[in-house]
């Protein structure tokens, strides 16, 4: 009787080992993934996505009443005015669409001859970029207005304040012209696109 | 196996997301406003003429007439400036001062002058027709001005009129008057 019990002991012990070695385990992975929507931002001189300033050139006219020779010898480095934007951009080559009306008598009225109400000039956008340089977007107005300047910036826009400066110089009337008094005006119109 | 491909959805459903944002990439956009002005302004380009009319007096002809004054010495000339105002609200103006002999400056005795009155009109010419301006020296102060509005051209100054206050002789010497012409850029 005792040698029976001794023999069922074993057949259970085996049964209970045999699971055991045969285990199985299991992995998982897991990907974490993002984005970042390319975007150009203002940050000053406007909100979201437009900004906007202006650049006042007082007196346009000398003494003899042409076009002053300040603003008709002005150069990019040395312009008859400007002005400074910060626009955020987080691509690396944001592209830059200017364009520009030319210099008008407003309203406008007939010019008789010898004298002028239109004065062209070279509207121009001076990008400083992350690699601390600058690059020079412009647009020259002329009677028939050529299509807009598009052009792709070399390096991403630079993180810092007035990132963006828009100038205004190399101002020009035929030789000699005699300006019309008044008031006058013209818009530069800036597009920048993140690629 | 069964947890291994509901993890591959996952990502592919993670990679349209970032694929929509960048759809949405933002530009942004700008206008500078350029802006000046140019003052109303006149300037002469020639502002000073003397016109010298030589004898003024009659020399020859009817004999009661000889020594009075030769009136076509003044009215058949002319004296040119050249000028310009940049502004449609531009006048022009006319002052004359008679012709006053300088070397005797005491008065006439009967039947002598020493005044030759005249009127002087001045003439610009604007694109949209010429523009004249007068003054009589027989009047007290200047003519009434003449909007010229924008123009750029010779000022031509003529004469008329021409005449002494009693048509008496005139005292020899030297005889001297002027005209002043103004070109106001607005009234």
């Amino acid at each position: 009787m005792k040698k029976t019990i001794l023999l069922g002991a074993a057949a259970l012990l085996g049964l209970a080992i045999a699971p055991a070695a045969m285990a199985q385990t299991v992995t998982g992975t897991v990907n974490v993934t993002g984005s970042v929507a390319a975007k150009c931002v203002v940050i000053t001189g406007g909100s979201g996505g437009t900004f906007s300033g202006s650049i006042p050139l007082g007196e346009l006219s000398q003494a003899d009443g042409t076009l002053s020779t300040t603003l008709s010898g002005s150069t990019n480095a040395s312009p008859g005015g400007s002005t400074q934007f910060r626009v955020n951009c987080n691509t690396a080559a944001p592209k830059v669409t200017l364009s520009s009306t030319r210099l008008s008598l407003t309203p406008s009225a007939t010019a008789p001859t010898g004298y002028t109400g239109n004065i062209d000039y070279t509207a121009a956008l001076d990008a400083a970029l992350a690699n601390s340089t600058t690059q020079t977007v412009s647009y020259v107005t002329a009677a028939a207005l050529p299509a807009a300047t598009v052009q792709s910036l070399s390096s991403s826009l630079a993180n810092s304040a007035g990132n963006l400066t828009v100038k205004a110089y190399a101002l020009n009337t035929a030789s000699g012209a005699l300006l019309m008094a008044g008031n006058y005006q013209s818009t530069i119109s800036i597009t920048i696109e993140p690629s | 196996m069964r947890s291994s491909l509901l993890l591959t959805v996952a990502a592919a459903s993670l990679a349209l997301v970032a694929a929509s944002g960048q759809a949405q990439a933002q530009s942004v956009t700008g206008t500078v406003q350029v802006n000046g002005t140019v003052s109303n302004r006149c300037l002469f380009v020639t502002d000073n003429v003397v016109l010298d009319l030589g004898e003024l007096s009659l020399q020859t002809g009817d004999v009661s007439a000889i020594g009075r004054l030769d009136g076509v010495k003044l009215t058949s000339r002319t004296a040119t400036l050249n000028g310009w105002c940049n502004g449609v609200s531009a006048t022009m103006a006319v002052e004359a001062q008679p012709i006053f002999n300088t070397s005797f400056t005491s008065t006439a005795p009967t039947g002598f002058e020493r005044r030759i009155d005249y009127t002087a009109t001045a003439t610009a010419s604007p694109s949209g027709g010429s523009v004249s301006a007068s003054d009589s020296t027989l009047a007290s102060g200047g003519g009434a001005a003449s909007t010229t509005g924008i123009f750029a051209s010779d000022i031509v100054v003529s004469f008329a009129d021409a005449a002494t206050p009693a048509g008496g002789r005139l005292v020899s010497g030297s005889y001297s008057g002027s005209v002043a012409v103004t070109l106001a850029p607005a009234t």
